[in-house]
């Protein structure tokens, strides 16, 4: 009887030193939370218009402070270093009608980049003639952007850092680790804090319409030197609804929000110099095409109906500014009646041969392109 | 402490908390690597295929998250496929083992309960919940992404807490079999260390 009274006192004495330990642990937990907490500042407002120098430190500042880590070490999520690309016709094995892709148009060569094969690495590093490039995708903002990996004369590739501003990628650049979030596409942290890596177009649209227009463009192949699941989007998908890329908000906390538009709503980011332009995507699509100033530079937004995309470019064109306009289901300019195509060179008319200036521009989600860039004007 | 091999000697030798135990473990086993995505559906025209990467020496031990190991080769069966990291395989047995032991006791208790009056707690076995949140979806947990976007500060505070969740799975089992051996009452032990005594 004794013997039992004490084995149930000494039982008890585990079972309250095991709750102990327990609780221990999380009250450390809830602690560390509760600090790291205060220490983040997470302004909810936009910024006042500032000169470009000052709000390039001020804002590179706010920006390094809210970098997070997004859970993987650094490379954890790994790039492709070593891409291999198979035909169009190879690639229909193992792509649907309307599976997402990226279309890669860089000097003459066509490459096509599947989003079910981005999502797992979200960066390509590649050689065209010699040039390095990076094909960069976040899927948590829905931004896919193309990246010269040549800056202050280092030629360099790209890998991801695990870290995360304003749920975006932060990518890391392997010649001197410097910081840089894929958005905003300028170093945040390191020695080339403040330098800005030089974009080239990535269209983002679907597998029946890429193969159609490029049937002999190369496609990223499977054999990545890595086994993933491809087949499998580990986020939502493209061809359903109510899933992560259409409805809710960000996993991550970011560091402005407006409710302007819905959080996934598709826009297409113009950034010229301090000003930034959102194009809501589904708008241009309606009204095809549209004549717009951005920190009073003269573009043209024209809807590509056979990528679903949307490319944007200069209106000015040899000290004169034109507007454009659908005639007849073709693009045309009120000045000279010339026809453009959506590459736009004028295919017709006294401006033939002429071609206007391309303006960087990507798809991404609204609320991560505000996130950087509270103070956009929208085009809805 | 020689007590708990001794007790854990005996539950060894019950065929039902073996036969149960090895259940549940094989069950946690599948459903862990399934947790972090090591078994998986593809998408895929062949039937049975086996492929093992040409540098497989070079990402064996690299980590993709904490407590995630990147895999090296892949196993498919007509979609169903086994993404093969050896790290993971190790750390997914050794859980299971946790589980199987975890099991066993709690099983072979209860049927002590019966004989005599002891009460018996299956508390413990819970220990092994943690390490089913540890699946990671390149930079989301796994188990979020389900649940969906509900709260973006959470996904921070449970990014920091994610390293802890492996050993905190890992500890909470081993305790709950401690303690489960030592509610075992003292009669029996004494049985356990005599018989096993008389056994060598």
């Amino acid at each position: 009887m004794k013997n039992k009274i004490k084995r149930k006192q000494s039982d008890q004495k585990f079972k309250y030193r095991y709750l102990k330990a327990a609780l221990i642990i999380f009250v450390i937990f809830v602690l560390f939370y509760s600090i790291s907490q205060l220490q983040r500042k997470t302004p909810e407002s936009g910024l006042a218009r500032i000169p470009l120098e000052e709000m390039l430190e001020k804002r590179l500042e706010e920006f390094a402070n809210n970098i997070v880590s997004g859970g993987p070490p650094k490379d954890g999520i790994p790039s492709i270093d070593e891409p291999k690309y198979v035909s169009v016709s190879e690639a229909d094995k193992f792509l649907e009608e309307n599976d997402v892709v990226f279309v890669v148009d860089y000097k003459n060569n066509v490459k096509i980049f599947p989003q079910k094969i981005l999502v797992w690495h979200e960066i390509v590093n590649d050689d065209v003639d010699g040039e390095k490039i990076a094909v960069t995708y976040c899927p948590l903002t829905g931004s896919a952007i193309g990246f010269k990996g040549k800056f202050n004369s280092i030629e360099t590739t790209f890998g991801t850092s695990g870290k995360l501003v304003n749920s975006n990628l932060v990518m890391y650049d392997r010649a001197t680790e410097s910081y840089w979030p894929q958005i905003l596409g300028v170093a945040v942290t390191g020695s080339q804090k403040g330098r800005t890596l030089e974009q080239f177009p990535v269209i983002w649209t679907r597998w029946n319409k890429a193969r159609g227009k490029y049937p002999n463009a190369v496609v990223l192949s499977r054999d990545t030197g890595f086994i993933r699941s491809y087949g499998r989007d580990p986020y939502g998908s493209y061809l359903t609804t109510n899933n992560y890329y259409d409805s809710g908000g960000a996993f991550f906390p970011v560091m402005a929000k407006d409710n302007r538009l819905e959080a996934k709503r598709i826009v297409v980011g113009v950034k010229i110099n301090n000003s930034e332009l959102a194009i809501v995507k589904s708008k241009i699509a309606e009204n095809k095409i549209a004549n717009l100033f951005i920190e009073e530079m003269p573009i043209v937004v024209i809807y590509d109906e056979s990528l679903d995309t949307v490319r944007v470019y200069s209106r000015k064109l040899e000290n004169r500014v034109l507007n454009f306009e659908i005639n007849n289901g073709n693009i045309v300019d009120k000045e000279t009646g010339s026809e453009w195509n959506v590459f736009g060179k004028s295919v017709n008319g006294v401006m033939k041969s002429k071609k206007l200036e391309p303006v960087n521009s990507f798809d991404v989600m609204w609320f991560a392109w505000v996130a950087f860039y509270p103070q956009t004007e929208i085009y809805n | 402490m020689a007590t708990i091999f001794y007790v854990l000697r005996e539950v060894l030798k019950e065929r039902k908390a073996k036969i149960i135990g090895f259940v549940v473990a094989l069950v946690y086993f599948i459903f862990y690597l399934y947790s972090i995505g090591n078994i998986t559906i593809i998408e895929t025209q062949e039937l049975l295929s086996f492929k093992v990467l040409d540098n497989w020496q070079t990402k064996i031990f690299k980590q993709i998250a904490p407590f995630l190991w990147e895999p090296i080769a892949l196993l498919n069966y007509n979609g169903l496929a086994l993404l093969f990291s050896l790290p993971n395989i190790l750390l997914a047995l050794l859980l299971a083992i946790l589980v199987f032991f975890n099991i066993a006791v709690a099983v072979y208790s209860y049927h002590i309960s019966k004989i005599c009056n002891v009460s018996t707690s299956f508390k413990g076995i819970l220990g092994f919940l943690p390490s089913f949140f540890t699946g990671f979806a390149c930079c989301v947990p796994t188990f979020l992404i389900a649940l969906g976007p509900v709260l973006a500060s959470f996904t921070v505070f449970f990014i920091k807490l994610r390293p802890i969740l492996i050993p905190l799975s890992l500890t909470l089992m081993i305790l709950s079999i401690v303690w489960g051996t030592r509610r075992i009452p003292n009669q029996f032990i004494k049985t356990f260390v005599r018989r096993a005594k008389n056994e060598t």
